[in-house]
């Protein structure tokens, strides 16, 4: 079987900017405004045809196959296309280098949207306050360096992958047979959105930027909280009646808050030696606001997402209003019976055997997003040598294993190769008996927490002449 | 900024906006079609109906693993040293405890009610005159076609799942429960609307599709099972309607219990209504895939590869109710020694390795058995050198089967002997060697069920103490030998009583809440207004 198969993703581009800059005395002022259009075209073509009479022909005589005359071959071809522009206007103000104010505007639009929804107005305002340069600051600069607050709010708007979900797209629905022959059918081919929006993201940050010891210490800290609203998500409809199990809307808000930490410092600065630290550190929280709208009636307020894949045949997280994003959802498991099979804590909190499980009976079973986010990178370089240690972490996280799921079991040997710990007893010191199905059950939820190095480089640099440095360049010009 | 700048900026935006394209967010389609730019051709009204036809080709394996699985017919066991278990999904429908997530209850409703809503759809386009009509389409036609889909959709609905919704219109409002009476009601009297519109004619251009005849054997079957549906029974009606297919003489039994299955079944002079598949146009029929071991490939010289062992076998328990002179029983189930098609004998792979593949009538019990354990259901023709999907067309209504829902309305009406006439005339083709066997008389039917009900558990049968079916125990198993595996058996066994009270192999009986199915815990979740089925858990 031979596939030939040739993709052209074309971008066309245009921006044009126009700046403004001016100063007055201490103040400074500098502004923009300009347009972007970007426009992408993809388009792919395919074909594939086997049985060719030689092999010799290779992906250049594709119609002498035999299954092209049979009518097997396969043929595709396929062109979309989007358009995304932009008018956007920013205006800077310094005062002295102490006061800071941007203000920006963007009034997007983007063809992917209903006809009525493509165009979005996307305002951000910061102010910083550069207390540093401050006179009265002065006595502290023998140990401070730099000092600077800032706050900032802004709107930003995400648009969805694919194009046409706003449209009623019509498609074939396989062949039909009548008098004449199998002819293909005529019938809607998606869900279509005409009401399809952008998303948008509101985020409020303050932070603070410092420095200690002529630069020696460095840092900053931000807070944010970011609430997405109208979020653009795949949801899983009713049928019916949507022919189509799932249709792209923008129902459901989310919240995100935060704190993010970098600090570098050089603890060590010798004529030869230095050692230079950097620490990050990160957290967030997540919660789902909403996930309904006047379109979309959850009725359970959750989405289910995730799956194990066969045999098993369950999804693994859930989405819930009010909960978090990467909840694991599942059966949560309390013992093992006579019979060798689990048994599950029920919605009422009682033991019940797996077999008699019903949907109420998941729970949360533990959560996929880690809380804290934890680096060091280190760096020390003497003399021609440097050396890097990257390092990092996350903690507060659980993690689903996979292959104790499918593997540490001995049910049915089904699918040929087991650990082989799959005897060995897994709850209370009771073992898993054979003569059951694969669970996805809390059992194979385990902490994820980790600490690991990443990276480690050493490294030498020589210390090449002029002359030999023009030469190897030359060599590079030439290459 | 100088002022030249100024001037240059004022004119290029001027510019910009005086171009309408670069404020143009129009999409461009181009290997799509849109509802609003694209404009309907005479012959796309008979493509629009035909999506809802295309759609039936779907129903095959959510058919069987709902109808045949979950009854004492067939079974799918997982393998004892691999394969076929998938998460049990086969064992809950033989043991009854499936619940809401049940996936493959799921799929049969997203079949089902896919063909619903395309055809609400046709008939919103159809009402709203968007579509031209070529010279040899009918208005008429198309319309009453999509109605009797619909209805037809309506029954399989209201049969596995009682309170499910009823809609009838192209809109995206979220429906509610509606339930069997209301149902009964809407398949009747669509029906009854438009049956008159349907084609009379047995021709090429109604085969595969709706006619008066498969719109008469449909309501003979809603009218069969009116005492399940409605509380009500309807036999006399069942009769009116049997009788109308029998007297048109459009129809007669094959000569040969083979033909209405056969590979180019399209010959049958049986067969009323049935799905058309194809080996390179109508894609969906490959059930060998299920029956078959993977050895069987050479037997047949197949394309497509059987997967691993298979799984779709007859429950011994019935298979023992078969007269061994049985014509049907060989015409059924694949049983015995298996040869490759060079006569070579088919090898195992699993407990049989390295020895000869034998289908033996022996399941140690209905959750794990060998390769060799279980006759395979191999109904449909397998062709030497079959194409992976399969050219046969799947019955979905035939005139033996009209011969029984009479039979049984004159049985359940007290007139025994009518009905075991038309008993033997099923029968006959079926004893063409014993043609004393081929008749039955109308005490016969009345008599028990030669069924063993009881579990099975290493191989070894513990006898249920019950006089199941109460009535017609005979006719009930008549059922079983005709029909196996045609999606009639668990709609059979509930309208005999025996659904949730019997047991065979491991299935030892359950509620009979089961008599439904649970609506889908998805339908469920994105539709706040729709409610679970009584005793299964919201």
């Amino acid at each position: 079987m031979r596939l030939k198969k040739t993709v052209e993703n074309r971008d066309n581009l245009l921006e044009i900017t126009s700046q403004y800059k001016e100063r007055f005395g201490l103040h400074d002022v500098t502004g923009l405004v300009g347009y972007s259009y970007q426009n992408n075209i993809y388009e792919r073509s395919a074909m594939a045809n086997w049985d060719f009479p030689s092999d010799q022909y290779t992906y250049n005589n594709m119609e002498a196959g035999a299954a092209l005359k049979r009518g097997e071959a396969s043929q595709v071809t396929n062109k979309q296309e989007n358009t995304l522009i932009g008018f956007f206007a920013r205006a800077n103000y310094n005062c002295d280098n102490r006061y800071l104010l941007s203000a920006s505007i963007r009034h997007e639009g983007s063809s992917k949207f209903g006809e009525n929804h493509k165009w979005g107005n996307f305002p951000a305002f910061s102010v910083g306050w550069n207390m540093y340069n401050e006179s009265f600051m002065e006595s502290t600069r023998n140990l401070l360096s730099s000092l600077k607050f800032r706050a900032g709010f802004g709107i930003t708007g995400t648009v969805p992958i694919p194009a046409y979900v706003s449209l009623s797209q019509l498609g074939t629905g396989g062949n039909f047979l009548t008098a004449d022959g199998w002819v293909p059918t005529i019938k809607s081919s998606s869900n279509s959105n005409p009401d399809l929006r952008w998303e948008k993201k509101e985020e409020w940050n303050v932070g603070v930027d410092f420095g200690f010891l002529d630069e020696r210490i460095t840092g900053n800290i931000d807070l944010y909280q970011r609430k997405t609203k109208d979020m653009l998500w795949d949801y899983q409809v009713a049928k019916p009646p949507y022919l189509y199990d799932n249709i792209l809307a923008n129902a459901g808000s989310m919240e995100n808050k935060g704190i993010e930490i970098s600090l570098n410092f050089i603890p060590v600065q010798t004529k030869d030696f230095i050692w230079s630290s950097t620490v990050n550190y990160s957290t967030n929280k997540n919660k789902l606001l909403t996930l309904s709208n006047e379109q979309f009636q959850l009725k359970a307020g959750f989405i289910d997402a995730g799956h194990t894949g066969g045999p098993i045949q369950q999804t693994t997280h859930r989405l819930m209003v009010g909960g978090k994003v990467g909840d694991f959802y599942g059966f949560k498991v309390i013992d093992i019976d006579d019979s060798g099979r689990w048994v599950i804590e029920d919605k009422d909190g009682n033991a019940k055997p797996i077999l008699e499980q019903q949907p109420d009976d998941k729970k949360v079973i533990g959560n996929g997003l880690p809380k804290h986010f934890l680096s060091w990178i280190n760096s020390f370089s003497y003399k021609g040598f440097n050396l890097s240690v990257n390092m990092r972490g996350a903690f507060g996280f659980d993690v689903l294993n996979m292959p104790l799921l499918f593997y540490d079991n001995p049910i049915f040997l089904a699918r040929g190769n087991l650990l082989s710990t799959a005897y060995k007893p897994k709850i209370n010191g009771k073992s898993l008996s054979n003569l059951q199905e694969l669970q996805y059950v809390s059992y194979y939820v385990e902490k994820g927490d980790y600490w690991k190095i990443d990276n480690i480089t050493l490294g030498y640099t020589f210390n090449l002449n002029d002359k030999i440095l023009k030469k190897s360049q030359s060599i590079f010009y030439r290459k | 900024m100088n002022k030249l700048n100024i001037y240059l900026l004022i004119f290029g935006t001027t510019a910009l906006l005086a171009t309408t394209s670069c404020t143009d967010l129009d999409e461009n389609v181009y290997s799509s079609i849109t509802e609003n730019t694209y404009n309907y051709v005479p012959g796309d009204a008979t493509k629009a109906v035909g999506a809802i036809y295309a759609n039936l080709r779907g129903m095959y394996t959510p058919g069987n693993r709902t109808q045949e699985i979950s009854s004492d017919e067939i079974i799918m066991p997982a393998n004892m040293v691999g394969g076929w278990d998938d998460g049990g999904v086969y064992r809950r429908m033989h043991l009854h405890q499936w619940n809401s997530e049940q996936t493959l209850i799921l799929d049969l409703w997203k079949n089902q009610y896919t063909g619903v809503l395309l055809a609400n759809q046709v008939l919103q386009q159809l009402e709203g005159n968007v579509m031209p009509f070529a010279p040899n389409e009918s208005e008429k036609r198309l319309k009453a076609e999509a109605r009797a889909l619909r209805a037809y959709h309506y029954w399989i609905i209201m049969d596995n799942w009682d309170n499910a919704p009823l809609t009838t219109a192209a809109t995206n409002e979220l429906p509610e429960n509606s339930n069997r009476q209301e149902m009964f009601e809407f398949v009747i009297s669509e029906l009854k609307e438009i049956i008159n519109d349907l084609p009379a004619d047995k021709t090429n251009d109604t085969y595969g599709r709706f006619t008066q005849w498969a719109a008469h054997a449909l309501l003979a079957n809603v009218y069969l099972n009116a005492q399940v549906y409605i509380g009500t029974p309807m036999w006399e009606q069942c009769i009116e309607e049997c009788n109308a297919v029998l007297n048109s003489g459009k129809y007669e039994l094959d000569a040969d219990y083979r033909t209405p299955f056969a590979a180019h079944n399209e010959n049958s002079l049986e067969n009323i209504l049935v799905i058309p598949y194809d080996a390179v146009y109508g894609h969906g029929f490959e059930y060998y895939r299920d029956a078959l071991h993977k050895a069987n490939k050479d037997t047949y010289n197949l394309e497509a590869t059987p997967s691993g062992t298979g799984s779709y076998k007859g429950v011994p328990q019935f298979i023992d109710t078969y007269d061994p002179d049985d014509a049907r029983l060989d015409a059924t189930w694949l049983s015995g020694p298996q040869m490759q098609a060079n006569g070579e004998p088919c090898i195992g792979f699993t407990d049989l390795s390295n020895k000869p593949l034998v289908f033996e009538n022996k399941i140690p019990n209905g959750i794990q058995v060998g390769e060799g354990g279980g006759l395979r259901w191999l109904k449909y023709e397998i062709e030497q050198g079959a194409r992976a999907w399969l050219n046969n067309d799947f019955v979905i209504f035939r005139l033996a089967q009209v011969y029984m829902m009479k039979a049984e309305s004159l049985l359940r009406t007290g007139k025994y002997d009518e009905a075991a006439q038309l008993v033997t005339t099923v029968r006959t083709r079926a004893f063409k060697d014993h043609p004393e066997k081929a008749k039955v008389a109308g005490a016969q039917l009345q008599g028990a069920s030669s069924y063993k009900y009881g579990t099975v558990s290493n191989y070894v049968l513990a006898p249920q103490n019950v006089n199941l079916p109460e009535q017609f125990g005979r006719f009930y198993d008549e059922l079983g030998w005709e029909f196996a595996g045609e999606f009639m058996r668990r709609r059979d066994m509930i309208r005999f009583g025996t659904y949730t009270k019997v047991q065979w192999l491991s299935h030892e009986g359950s509620n009979d809440y089961r008599t439904v199915f649970p609506i889908p815990q998805r339908a469920l979740d994105s539709n706040n207004k729709l409610v679970q089925n009584p005793n299964y858990v919201q």
